[in-house]
């Protein structure tokens, strides 16, 4: 089954190198949607199938916690993982993800082979 | 900035650069930072939290082509490099400013970070932004590069790096 990913950050350059992680990784995927904030986010989660979104913490418009919450009242979007993906490390911010029931956290910069197994973790499938 | 602050810092900048970027940034002397006519790409961005303040890296044009293929996984000349160079470099001292953060200020307290402004300058119009206290001069592939780190509790952020 083909997964649908929807990356949501501001920065064209860590869209460009997560799309190229994962088209490397062997994973068995569907379109790769791209947002620049958390609004555009959840207008494309609204009209598309995602099965895994990339968020980033701080964008312009709606952040990520805020797209967050906004996931988070929303029944039919609640149930979708999310991975975040920051260059924060506090432990303020890692518990606060954790509260909202976030699937990952990833600490840029990372390596491919971590963004792959985190994907095929949550996703449950294993490389072509 | 204390002497092990200084240390941690430069650890994390050469840390930021090799994984982000694979390239090994050498430490060398401010005095030595700027010393040509070159055009340098200044970017730098505010962040407010525990405390407050500003950080910004200063690069050749070269460099930043460099650092902004290696990290996207293409050639310098590239069509793509100049689309996000920008906002590759911008993706740079984002990570710098949450690395070091998150080192300094003692890894607890969340920082919201400003989006990340752009400059064309030339070392003679920054000399007040190089001789700052903690700016860190390195030596990348024959290009030097800046990483200036401001951190206070009342200052004006949106002066730190405004050029006079």
């Amino acid at each position: 089954m083909a997964h649908q990913i929807l990356l949501v950050d501001d920065s064209n350059t860590t869209k460009t190198v997560i799309t190229k992680a994962l088209n490397l990784s062997g994973i068995d995927l569907g379109t790769i949607f791209k947002a620049a904030n958390g609004r555009e986010g959840l207008d494309l989660l609204q009209k598309e199938k995602i099965d895994l979104v990339f968020l980033d913490i701080n964008m312009p418009i709606m952040g990520g916690m805020e797209m967050l919450d906004e996931m988070k009242k929303n029944p039919s979007l609640s149930s979708i993982p999310v991975v975040v993906i920051s260059t924060e490390g506090s432990s303020t911010r890692i518990e606060e993800l954790k509260s909202k029931g976030v699937a990952a956290f990833l600490r840029k910069p990372f390596l491919p082979e971590v963004l792959k197994q985190t994907v095929e973790s949550i996703l449950g499938v294993s490389h072509a | 900035m204390l002497e092990t602050q200084k240390s941690e810092t430069e650890k994390i900048f050469a840390e930021i650069f090799a994984k982000q970027s694979f390239l090994f940034p050498e430490p060398i002397a401010i005095e030595a930072f700027g010393k040509n006519e070159k055009k340098y790409l200044m970017t730098s961005l505010t962040f407010k939290g525990k405390s407050k303040g500003g950080m910004a890296l200063i690069v050749t044009e070269n460099l930043a082509r460099e650092l902004a293929a290696n990290t996207l996984g293409v050639e310098v000349d590239d069509a793509e490099v100049d689309e996000n160079l920008k906002d590759a470099i911008g993706e740079c001292l984002n990570m710098l400013c949450g690395h070091v953060l998150t080192t300094l200020e003692g890894g607890v307290d969340a920082f919201d970070l400003s989006a990340p402004k752009h400059q064309i300058v030339f070392p003679k119009e920054i000399s007040a932004i190089i001789r700052k206290p903690d700016s860190f001069a390195f030596a990348v592939d024959e290009e030097d590069v800046l990483f200036q780190v401001t951190i206070c509790q009342d200052c004006n952020t949106e002066k730190i790096y405004a050029i006079e």
